[in-house]
């Protein structure tokens, strides 16, 4: 058997050493043995497929991904985001939505803003158009604007689905956005139960970040009677969140999902500081912030000063008070826009009068299916189908061609 | 436990509705209309709660004392469909359609009007 050095399989692959060593640290090459410290791979191995195929410049499509590339494969150790933009410049596109999405973690709005125009503007292929919609989406959360989250989700429900599990991914992605204002009516039933069978296993670690989200949301709806749960009541909901968010945390920390860990950490402090646990919820800030602050990810930290602040500025103060002013500004921008923006859709939103078939039926209407198309995918029959439209149209006052706004 | 959560809504929960139980019974243009709630096929009895079943006025159709058809809103528009809107063929998008409630109204083409007036009295 013979073998090659991670250089010399970069340069055979077209890709960087980086991108070899974290290949190798996942066990997607096959064959990969150790020379002492050095990694030796075998001559004959292949570049993994998997939908990952490396991308030469002339192409305008990303990889077979997801839009949140900067969530899973190449952000691995804190204080190497910027590093890690160069290693795409074989693929604008991704180098674009990774710098963007490291933008948006950074608390940069106006930079993601104009950035997700760009992309609207130049690309169109499925993936570019959703990961321009989301990053609108989020956008429009900082800045509180109604307008440009209806826009971002009209632009995500439009993408050009193939199948069905294009619509999948449309369906998350608008899940995803919604989870940031803790709309929780809005989620597909799959995920509702923590299936992500219909994702790219790229989608993985953010979908974990969004269900951890979603469970956030229901338990704090549950404790403040804002939804009802026969049996359950009061913090009885929360109580058993930290049961599934250690485990997901664990998960992360052994994929190496920086931005993922960061985000279900400061979920369970926010869990953690509501059951009154003030060490664990520390515990998790502190590792948080450990990963976040090198590349000075304040837009994460910023946006859990709605539940979470006098822990954050406890522990960032002691750490760097100029930092935490860095965050407390950035909170108040977020506050300001997540609490306009949520008022605004709240106060609007139809969705919590619709039935959970009414609700399945318009968003699949809102991709755009055919009502056979939608007949043959719920297993209802047409009449069904073409009557729970109407209802959902008469409810929201809206054509189907506009259900999309009101998702 | 989690699974409870698929049902939670911002309303408390609901009885859910019987097949064959009446929903409503509406009265329009001397018509009575008495809606329950079933399953249009069998298919749908497997995901989801009974519907409110609408009459099928292609297969039975029923006219307004002066001879215009009552028709739904979801009903497959004819070939008089005329709108001004690029949306759905269906009655209530037609501009001769006139909602008149729930999810039943009129034609009032005058193309429709039957000669052999035909109404189902109270």
């Amino acid at each position: 058997m013979n073998y090659i050095t991670v250089k010399e399989a970069a340069e055979k692959w077209g890709v960087s050493t980086r991108r070899v060593q974290i290949l190798c640290s996942q066990n997607r090459i096959e064959g990969v043995t150790r020379f002492g410290n050095r990694l030796m791979i075998p001559s004959d191995a292949k570049y993994p497929i998997n939908d990952t195929e490396p991308v030469k410049t002339e192409s305008h499509h990303l990889p077979r991904r997801t839009p949140f590339l900067c969530m899973s494969d190449l952000y691995h150790t804190p204080g190497t985001a910027d590093d890690s933009i160069p290693e795409l410049e074989n693929n604008i596109l991704a180098q674009e939505l990774f710098t963007a999405g490291i933008a948006y973690a950074r608390g940069d709005a106006d930079t993601v803003y104009n950035m997700a125009n760009d992309l609207l503007a130049n690309h169109s292929g499925f993936y570019s158009v959703i990961s321009a919609g989301m990053l609108l989406a989020l956008c429009a959360i900082w800045k509180g604007d109604l307008e440009m989250w209806r826009r971002a989700k009209i632009h995500i429900v439009s993408a050009e689905a193939k199948n069905d599990m294009d619509r999948d991914i449309i369906s998350f992605a608008i899940t995803a956005v919604d989870s940031m204002l803790y709309e929780v009516n809005s989620f597909p039933e799959w995920f509702k139960i923590g299936c992500f069978e219909p994702l790219h296993k790229d989608s993985l670690p953010a979908a974990k970040v969004f269900y951890a989200k979603y469970l956030y949301a229901c338990a704090y709806g549950v404790a403040t009677k804002q939804l009802e749960v026969e049996g359950v009541e009061g913090l009885a909901l929360m109580a058993m969140l930290p049961f599934t968010f250690e485990p997901m945390i664990s998960q992360a920390m052994a994929d190496n999902s920086v931005l993922t860990e960061i985000y279900l950490r400061m979920t369970c402090a926010t869990v953690y500081h509501i059951l009154g646990n003030k060490e664990q919820a520390i515990r998790h800030i502190d590792k948080a912030l450990y990963l976040a602050l090198p590349d000075k990810l304040y837009g994460i930290i910023a946006q859990y000063g709605r539940t979470i602040y006098p822990l954050l500025e406890q522990r960032i103060s002691a750490i760097d008070p100029q930092i935490w002013e860095q965050v407390r500004s950035l909170y108040l921008i977020y506050n300001a826009g997540w609490s306009s923006l949520g008022g605004k859709v709240r106060s609007r939103t139809i969705l919590t009068t619709l039935t959970p078939r009414e609700r399945e039926v318009a968003r699949l209407a809102a991709f755009g299916m055919q009502y056979s198309e939608i007949s043959e995918r719920l297993h209802i029959s047409l009449s069904s189908v073409k009557q729970t439209i109407k209802i959902v149209s008469e409810k929201s006052g809206m054509d189907r061609k506009d259900f999309a706004a009101i998702l | 436990m989690f699974s409870t959560i698929l049902s939670t809504s911002n309303s408390p929960p609901r009885k859910s509705p019987a097949e064959g139980e009446l929903y409503k019974t509406l009265y329009i243009k001397g018509i009575k209309f008495d809606l329950f709630y079933g399953y249009y096929e069998d298919s749908d009895r497997h995901f989801s709660e009974p519907y409110v079943l609408y009459p099928n006025f292609l297969e039975s159709p029923v006219y307004t004392e002066d001879g215009f058809p009552f028709a739904t809103m979801m009903q497959e528009a004819c070939s008089d469909f005329e709108s001004t809107k690029n949306t759905d063929r269906d009655c209530s998008q037609c501009k001769h359609f006139i909602k008149c409630d729930e999810l039943l109204g009129v034609c009032m083409n005058p193309s429709k009007q039957s000669v052999n007036q035909y109404s189902q009295k109270e």
